[in-house]
């Protein structure tokens, strides 16, 4: 679906953010975009959206490029940016305003989408909180039905019971032909929900698996401090005890600590990545 | 051609433009209007008939030309604003669209809202001086005279000029065209008159000559008629400057926009 080939991009002369990145997302799945802070999680974003230009490379949806920024390619993706800014008119008017330009626009399912975050469609954009505007952006993008949904920290101001909403309905409306791209910090907040982990980091794609994949090869668990195993890929200090990342030998099944995996990947553990090798 | 033009997406362009700078459009030209009506019948008791039909006629293009260059050197405001030209740029419409769409609203667009509304307030102005004085009266403003038509053909060279200048400074556009527009005309003027000296030398326009010609002189030498048409074909060039500015200055705005999504 996005296809990223060769990718340079620097925002100073003597400093590639990116050097001939390569990666690959696929439709039907919803994927965790990662990184410190600075990684570039953002910019490859922007990158894709078309709201930047690669020094070299391409960046394809559905074999339109970035660079052409056409209507078309435009309107294959809605993008919930983490910083944004709303005109001051009311919902309504929004939405007969921006919802034409996105020809399968679901109207009814943004009414639905509103409801669900509690947000009056009478409401005037500018002046509601930084959380509801979020809300209204992220049902808006959803209704949109657009191929692509860029969120950009989606959770941030998000309230708790808002948070769970956000959770149940992206996982109701992944579709096969479409594909959710999450940048976040906060991975707790995506956990269970995401079908890709993409680690970014010193503009490299570190990390690349389906969350099956990693459910297969690792298994996480919490251990005793004093009883080590001798397979073990990674582990961590807690509060008692160890948590730790193993090769699941006897395909056990354990909840992936996002976190914990994330960790693991950016100490640059050679034991993991090693493993994802070999197997 | 759809990834360039399409009229249903310039149209939802423009319905977003329109609807998004309603608001402060109306207050910008109500204000200036509630203005100069303001100071029109302040000034009447204190005037005569004569100064106050000469100032209602002039009210119209005085207000024209005011309001008109705010509008023109403000718009795209989006690219003022990190996040609003991030959605601006994101807008699934071409590039030319967005152009196209900004340039009616800043010319017809404008034009159109703001002759209705300075008739309302024409008929306000009206309605208060008569029931005032008996000997004052405010005429109706015909704005379809032959004075309107050549002020805003000097208006839309100048409308192009600010349009470029909204889509190039980053900052306080309006102010910016200003300084950069009088730099312009400065040097503008001072090469304009090195290649008139340049050209013709000494010219003076005579007499009208038999065949009711205008004879030129040089020096007290009368030219002849290729040096005449030397200095036609200057005449010629500053006609179709006249008329090239405008679409010269709406191709660099466009550019610029363009430039803005790279």
């Amino acid at each position: 679906m996005i296809e990223i080939k060769n990718l340079s991009f620097a925002y100073k002369k003597n400093f590639k953010l990116f050097d001939t990145l390569n990666l690959s997302i696929e439709k039907g799945k919803i994927h965790g975009l990662l990184g410190k802070n600075g990684a570039g999680k953002t910019t490859l974003l922007k990158l894709i959206a078309g709201l930047q230009y690669p020094l070299e490379g391409n960046i394809t949806i559905e074999s339109l490029s970035s660079k052409g920024r056409s209507p078309q390619y435009l309107s294959n993706y809605f993008y919930v940016a983490e910083e944004f800014n709303l005109p001051s008119i009311k919902i309504n008017t929004y939405l007969n305003i921006y919802a034409p330009f996105y020809k399968a626009f679901d109207k009814n399912a943004f009414s639905n989408y509103l409801e669900e975050f509690n947000i009056p469609i009478n409401n005037q954009l500018n002046k509601m909180s930084y959380g509801q505007k979020k809300k209204f952006l992220l049902a808006f993008g959803l209704a949109t039905n657009s191929k692509i949904l860029f969120m950009d920290e989606p959770t941030n101001g998000l309230d708790i019971p808002s948070k769970s909403t956000f959770r149940k309905l992206i996982a109701r409306n992944i579709t096969e032909d479409r594909a959710f791209i999450i940048s976040t910090h906060q991975i707790k907040d995506i956990e269970g929900m995401i079908d890709t982990v993409i680690v970014l980091e010193n503009g490299k794609v570190m990390f690349k698996q389906d969350m099956t994949e990693i459910s297969d090869q690792l298994i996480f668990k919490t251990i005793n401090s004093e009883d080590i195993p001798s397979n073990i890929l990674y582990s961590e200090d807690n509060i008692m005890n160890k948590k730790a990342i193993l090769p699941n030998i006897n395909k056990e099944d354990s909840p992936i600590d996002v976190e914990l995996l994330f960790n693991a990947i950016i100490s640059e553990n050679q034991n993991l990545t090693q493993h994802f090798n070999n197997n | 051609m759809d990834t360039y033009f399409n009229f249903n997406r310039f149209l939802l362009v423009l319905q977003r433009d329109l609807f998004e700078n309603i608001k402060s459009a109306l207050f910008g030209i109500l204000t200036v209007l509630s203005i100069f009506s303001f100071i029109l019948l302040m000034t009447t008791f204190d005037t005569n008939q004569t100064i106050l039909t000469e100032f209602g006629n002039r009210l119209y293009l005085i207000e024209f030309w005011f309001i008109g260059i705010f509008f023109s050197g403000m718009a795209f405001k989006e690219f003022r604003n990190k996040e609003k030209s991030m959605a601006y740029l994101m807008l699934p419409a071409s590039s030319l669209e967005k152009f196209l769409s900004t340039l009616f609203l800043t010319t017809i667009g404008f034009f159109i809202s703001y002759t209705l509304f300075f008739g309302i307030f024409n008929l306000l102005n009206m309605g208060i001086i008569s029931s005032f004085s008996e000997t004052l009266s405010l005429e109706l403003y015909n704005p379809f005279n032959q004075n309107v038509w050549s002020s805003i053909m000097v208006f839309i060279p100048v409308q192009a000029i600010f349009l470029a200048g909204a889509t190039t400074f980053k900052k306080v556009p309006l102010f910016y065209t200003v300084l950069y527009f009088f730099l312009f005309m400065l040097v503008y003027g001072f090469v304009a008159s090195l290649l008139l000296k340049f050209y013709t030398g000494k010219v003076s326009i005579g007499s009208i000559g038999d065949n009711n010609g205008i004879i030129y002189y040089n020096s007290g030498d009368e030219l002849s008629r290729s040096d005449i048409n030397d200095i036609l074909s200057i005449q010629t060039f500053m006609f179709f400057l006249s008329y090239l500015l405008a679409p010269i200055f709406w191709v660099i705005a466009w550019f610029k926009i363009k430039e803005k999504e790279v």
